[in-house]
Formats: C-alpha cells, structure tokens, sequence
C-alpha cells in the first residue's frame, strides 16, 4: 500500500541576471494545504526579498506516496517491454505509456502476436475500457483534454 | 508579484521491477483540480488501473505543482546566484539541516570576512521567520524531519562557487 511521505517538499527556483538558478527547499507537514503552504511562502518570500538580490522564478510544491518494503515484481518484469496506448480525439492523439508490459494479455497467433494487446478477450477488453477513468480526469501536458479512443482497433474509452 | 499556478499538475509514476530498477510515467491533471482530489486518484485509480497492464511494482507516486512569478522582474547586475548565505540550523531534537539562499547581498556580509552580519535587519528578520514558534504551530516548517528549527549551529556564511562571474 502507498504511504504518504511525512514532509511536504517545496523546491524555490532562484534565478540571477545572466539567467542561472540554483534552489533551495522547505518542508512541511504532509497534511498542510496548499493555500497554507502558499500563505507561508508569500511570508518566507518577502523576508527573503531582504537578504537575496536574486528574483525568485517559481516554486513547486511536490507530495510523494510510497510502497514500502521489497519489490513485488514478477521475476520476469521487464521495464523495457511496455505498453504504448495510443489515444486520439479525431485530430490528435496522445500516448499512455506503460512499462513492464503484462505480456499474457497480448495476442498469441496472428502476425500480432506477443506484440499487440488482445482486444478481442473479454478480460483485456475490460481492462482498457477501465481505463477511461484515467482518460477522465487526466489532460495533456498543455492542459487540454485527453484523448479517449484508441488509435488501433477504434476503441473509445 | 503575485505566484500562479501553472495549467497542469504532474503525477509521476515510478515503475520498479523485482531487482530495483526503476522507470517514471508522467501524467497530467488540470492545474485546477483540488490537490486532495488528485492524490485520491493518482493512488487510487490510476494505479489500480495501471497494474491490471504491468507486472511491475508501482514504488512511488510523486505529484508536484508549480507556481511561476508573474511579475519576474530582471535581477540586479550583482545578483549571482553562485553567491550563497549558508544557514546550519539545530532542530530542537539537536539534529542539524542546511539552508542554502542563492544570491545572498553582499552587503549583509563583513568586510574581510566570509561571515554573514547577523545583527542586520533583514538577517534578523529571515532568522526570527525560520524559529518562530507562532509560525511553526500554525505551518509546521520545520527541518526535512519534521522538527521545529530553534537557531543556529554557527555562523551563517557565504559561500561563492565558481560562476560565469568568478
């Protein structure tokens, strides 16, 4: 099971005249708020005004969660095999890409076999459409929606 | 000068297979999503999804948010950010944690001296922020561990590495 990390991380981008930065970071408790967090960074950032000549460029508040304990991995996982799942809304497309790739949920005669995931098995096809709870929520890296039908085989997700 | 957020949210995924080796997936949620909405996804269904096509361990699930100045104005031609006040603060468990401050004034430092006045206003200003009691129980900033800073080992210095202006 994924454990939050006890500290919130905030990493503050300092960035000089010819344009190099260097940071620094503050920790704070998991469970603070960001807009908290935000009201004590608008604090910190005024006090650093008077002891920095830098400007301050951005800063990024990141929250981890992590599995505990040994790998469970299957002996046989491969981190280069993955799954590229194309998606595409009619105009663009986009890609879920999915490492150590489940290699018994892809095709196993045809031209596509141990290369494309098989659609055609009740068990697979459900996994995929599972994954418009994904596709849902997530949007691209410029914040448009993502993608939701499959660019092989036309499945909407 | 205000912060703001930028249009999405990172969810990096790292990918572990059973001797370690590690690989991260990146996706993105709307900048304007609740954060605690996007954990309870990100943990909840996104890796429930995700594992039902991987036989790798999902390790870690890190999301990040950035706040960009939208007021960034150019720097001063002494800034430098190779030019740095080093704070060594003791947390009241007696352990001790660094503070870096990129860019440090030089006229907080004594002549003569790789020493910070600490006496200065503003030293003094950004000393009292990082100790401050009222502060800590309502924010909680503290050292990477958690614990509430309570002064400094030493003297705060500055420190110049190597730079583009030497």
């Amino acid at each position: 099971m994924l454990t939050a990390h006890a500290r919130a991380f905030v990493s503050i981008a300092f960035e000089d005249r010819e344009g190099n930065r260097r940071n620094t970071s503050l920790t704070f408790p998991f469970s603070l708020s960001e807009a908290q967090i935000h009201t004590y960074m608008d604090l910190w950032i005024d006090r650093i005004r008077g002891i920095s000549n830098a400007e301050i460029r951005h800063y990024i508040i990141t929250h981890t969660f992590e599995e505990e304990g040994e790998s469970t991995a299957d002996i046989d996982t491969d981190l280069y095999s993955y799954f590229a799942l194309y998606l595409s809304n009619g105009s663009d497309y986009d890609c879920i890409w999915i490492p150590g790739a489940k290699r018994e949920l892809l095709e196993t005669e045809g031209q596509y076999a141990g290369v494309r995931l098989d659609a055609a098995r009740p068990d697979v096809a459900a996994i995929l459409l599972g994954l418009a709870d994904i596709t849902a929520f997530i949007v691209t890296p410029e914040g448009d929606p993502f993608p939701s039908t499959f660019v092989v085989g036309g499945l909407a997700v | 000068m205000a912060f703001v957020a930028t249009s999405t949210k990172s969810i990096n995924v790292t990918f572990e297979d059973r001797d370690g080796n590690e690989s991260i997936v990146s996706f993105f949620a709307p900048g304007s999503a609740v954060t605690a909405d996007v954990e309870t996804f990100a943990t909840g269904t996104l890796i429930t999804r995700l594992s039902a096509l991987t036989n790798a361990t999902i390790r870690r699930v890190t999301m990040t948010h950035t706040f960009e100045n939208d007021a960034f104005a150019q720097p001063p031609e002494e800034s430098d950010v190779e030019r740095k006040g080093v704070w060594v603060w003791q947390a009241s468990d007696r352990t001790t944690s660094k503070n870096e401050i990129p860019s440090l004034k030089n006229t907080l430092v004594i002549d003569g001296t790789d020493t910070i006045n600490t006496v200065h206003a503003d030293v003094v200003a950004f000393y009292n922020m990082m100790v401050d009691t009222g502060l800590w129980d309502v924010y909680g900033m503290g050292n990477y561990r958690g614990i509430k800073l309570i002064g400094t080992k030493s003297a705060p210095k500055k420190i110049h590495r190597s730079s583009s202006k030497g």
